[in-house]
């Protein structure tokens, strides 16, 4: 450990001039990314609305939280929808960047744009175009099942389940062609030669796809991972829109997500700042955790580093 | 090995780090630990302000920031010109965004002790979380206690703080509840349209169900956006809770409210969407859904945004079903204790919301029906005036509204009540789904409160502890 010090001030002294020229990032990383943090951290055991005296509680937040039902409900809404959204949004991304890469469509940059596109358009105007898909009388997607003479599905009331297909489907929608991108940008690292070579040995596409894109993708895929995870948590746009704005998720809570929940208790709903920043250290712990979890699956999983010109790691 | 572990370690601290401000952020926090704190005025300056501002207009100088959201500024833009005939040295900004972000930087700004602006206008479901908080001017010092029998005594009650003696902030609108109906659809259906005789006819919920069943084509055109509305309508003066913080949902007549609602929901006479949806917008333009209530700023809403070419084919008139008369929302105007330019501040506020001349032209303008009685009686061509996109109906919708202004009482309003709002809305659908009576639903709904406002009860309790008010 001392030695380790030693190290380390060693290096400062040498490359000072680097670390100058390095700092301004970490100054304001610590004005603004650092002691929110910590503020934030620290507040997470008061009572404080923002505007009156501030009053110690300990862990009293955290204990409300554990003890709130509708935590319980935002926590298992926000998985339920991550994890069943996410299936389509990677492998769907992963299919279109196959075919968009293996040229077995033409016009690759006009998919692309396609697919891209619901990443840049305006909130407002997705939300106007998904409440019209998903509106009980008015809506598309139950005049569709009026021709086929089915009655029409209240699928923003209702009980509240269907609250949730509404989101994945818009959340799905949205990321898809995110997911595409990042993986088409890691096919296309591929060497060529190795595609070529498995057609010459006869290989068909699920042959390379699953010998050869997925093995060699799988840093790529550990990165969308962990990405979506984070996006899963981050959950808010889709369920607010999709309830009409309103803070406890709709019908049955429904769609209520953790991101809600949190940001229904402060700044936007109400004004318990105390209470917010608990809720932000236990969503933090979840994704911390997620990540290292994923992180050492794949790792395992990973060939152990080898010796590389003989220097040893 | 030990080393990987450090490095893997140090990975995921960075990406939980990365992603921690996102967090942060949103909490908005950064204010600091200390909570701004900001000295308050005291009663002489209070004084000299309200002397300066009384006596000596012109001496008053500088600029000062209004802060605020649509369509308010367009309300303050129409008076100016008034106010700097009196106050010819006092330069106004107007800095407007909508109504979230205005609050949520309000909020900040005040938790932060910097940044907000001298003026702010605040909305009324909001002003029970600033009523006891010190960083707002005690509007009293400056003598507003001399205003208080011009205002509409429910809005004043709603500014002062829990303790009664502080006032910290000056109302500016009203929301009367009214009930608008499409006339043009009522006719077709063989129904009275006249104002007098729509109430008459639907004074009780027989009457409200008959028309309900008149109107209606299932799958087609509906009575109403939702069956939740009547039974939100009995709540509407947010008054959840009483002075212990006990919810107190039953009411005269709430469960043949309740009845007459799930007979609406069960008839399918309802569209079962939200009343401020796109759907409910599209059908209250296109007359297939045929009634709604509101505030009386909703007739404004009607004439610029959800249906501009109605003129003619609205009518409006009291709450069906013998419904005591309620308000509806409606703003405030406070000024921040942080304000450098308090004279020119509270020159602004008196003279918007305190004079005659200023209010009238505000809500020829926008719509916002004074708090400030003496308008009303200063210009009543503008409340009993017929107004031709209501058809020139008779009595008018702002002479109805008027009517109702004077019959509010005085509630008790807690920072809860904006949360156990929502909770109507869902409690009753999810209610009526499951096949629920009357009385289930209302346990429902106390159950859906309780939960959901929890925390926010807590805060509400410490608040008034912190303002001596709150007995154990």
């Amino acid at each position: 450990m001392k030695t380790q010090k030693k190290g380390i001030l060693k290096t400062l002294k040498q490359y000072r001039v680097a670390y100058v020229y390095i700092a301004p990032f970490y100054i304001l990383f610590a004005i603004f990314g650092l002691f929110p943090m910590v503020a934030g951290f620290a507040l997470s055991f008061f009572r404080w609305d923002g505007l009156g005296a501030m009053h110690f509680l300990g862990l009293g937040n955290y204990v409300s939280l554990f003890q709130d039902p509708l935590f319980w409900k935002a926590l298992g809404n926000t998985l339920f929808i991550g994890i069943i959204a996410h299936i389509p949004i990677l492998l769907g991304g992963l299919v279109l960047a196959y075919i968009l890469n293996s040229k077995l469509v033409k016009g690759q940059n006009i998919f692309k744009t396609i697919y891209f596109m619901p990443m840049v358009t305006s909130a407002v105007a997705i939300s106007i175009i998904f409440q019209n898909l998903f509106g009980y009388n008015y809506g598309m997607i139950n005049y569709v099942l009026s021709i086929f003479g089915e009655d029409p599905v209240n699928w923003l009331g209702g009980d509240g389940s269907l609250i949730r297909v509404a989101v994945i489907v818009m959340f799905a929608w949205k990321w898809i062609g995110w997911n595409m991108v990042i993986y088409l940008a890691g096919m296309q690292g591929i060497s060529n030669d190795i595609y070529e070579a498995a057609r010459i040995d006869g290989a068909s596409h699920s042959h390379i796809v699953f010998k050869i894109v997925i093995p060699l993708l799988k840093p790529i895929i550990l990165f969308t991972l962990i990405q979506s995870s984070i996006g899963m948590f981050n959950l808010f746009t889709e369920p607010y829109i999709l309830t009409n704005s309103s803070w406890t998720g709709g019908t049955n809570n429904g769609g209520l997500t953790l991101m809600m929940y949190l940001l229904n208790k402060a700044p936007q709903g109400g004004n318990l700042y105390g209470y917010a920043s608990a809720v932000a250290y236990v969503i933090t712990i979840m994704i911390v955790v997620i990540s290292l979890i994923l992180n050492r699956i794949t790792a395992e999983k990973e060939p152990k580093p080898q010796r590389k010109g003989g220097k040893v790691r | 090995m030990k080393k990987q572990f450090v490095k893997r370690f140090l990975a995921a601290t960075l990406v939980t780090v990365m992603t921690v401000p996102v967090f942060t952020a949103c909490s908005g926090d950064d204010g600091g630990l200390g909570g701004g704190t900001v000295e308050n005025t005291t009663e002489e300056q209070g004084k000299e302000i309200a002397e300066a501002v009384d006596s000596d207009p012109a001496s008053i100088s500088g600029h000062i920031e209004v802060g605020g959201w649509p369509s308010g500024d367009d309300g303050f833009e129409a008076a100016l010109a008034g106010f700097n005939e009196q106050y010819p040295n006092i330069e106004v900004e107007l800095v407007f965004t909508d109504t979230t972000a205005h609050h949520q930087a309000l909020q900040t700004a005040l938790a932060a002790g910097s940044g907000a602006p001298d003026v702010a206008m605040v909305e009324g479901a909001y002003i029970a979380q600033y009523k006891d908080s010190m960083a707002l001017c005690d509007l009293n010092t400056l003598g507003a206690d001399q205003l208080k029998d011009d205002f509409v005594e429910f809005k004043w009650d709603q500014a002062t703080s829990s303790d009664g003696t502080r006032l910290i902030g000056i109302p500016w609108d009203l929301g009367p509840t009214l009930y608008y109906y499409r006339t043009d659809v009522f006719e077709e259906c063989g129904l009275p349209t006249d104002p007098d005789e729509v109430a008459d006819l639907m004074s009780t919920w027989d009457g409200v169900l008959l028309v309900a069943e008149a109107v209606s084509i299932p799958g087609q055109r509906w009575f109403l956006p939702s069956a939740a509305y009547p039974y939100q309508w009995l709540f509407i003066n947010r008054d959840y809770y009483d002075e212990d913080l006990n919810l107190k949902l039953e009411r005269d007549g709430d469960l043949e409210c309740l009845q007459a609602c799930l007979d609406i929901r069960n008839n399918g006479w309802d569209m079962n969407v939200d009343m401020w949806s796109a759907e409910a917008y599209a059908a209250y333009a296109a007359g297939t859904c045929v009634s709604v209530a509101s505030g009386s700023w909703f007739s404004g809403f009607l004439k610029t945004d959800i249906d501009p070419d109605g003129a003619g084919h609205w009518g409006a008139t009291r709450l069906p079903a013998g419904m005591p008369d309620t308000n509806w929302g409606g703003s405030f105007l406070v000024i921040p204790e942080q304000s450098q330019n308090k004279e020119a501040a509270w020159a602004f506020v008196k003279y918007m919301m305190a004079t005659t001349e200023a209010q009238n032209t505000m809500f020829e303008t926008i719509d916002y029906f004074p708090a400030y009685k003496p308008a009303w009686d200063e210009a009543p061509e503008l409340y009993t005036d017929p107004d031709p996109y209501f058809g020139n109906q008779e009595p008018s919708p702002n002479s109805i509204a008027t009517e109702i202004a004077g019959n509010v009482p005085v509630v008790f309003n807690t920072m809860m009540d904006v949360t156990a709002e929502g909770c109507i809305y869902s409690a009753f659908n999810a209610g009526a789904d499951a096949g629920e009576t009357p009385e289930q639903i209302r346990e429902r709904l106390g159950n859906e409160i309780e939960t959901a406002c929890a925390e926010l009860k807590e805060q509400q309790i410490q608040i008034l502890k912190d303002a001596g008010v709150w007995e154990e």
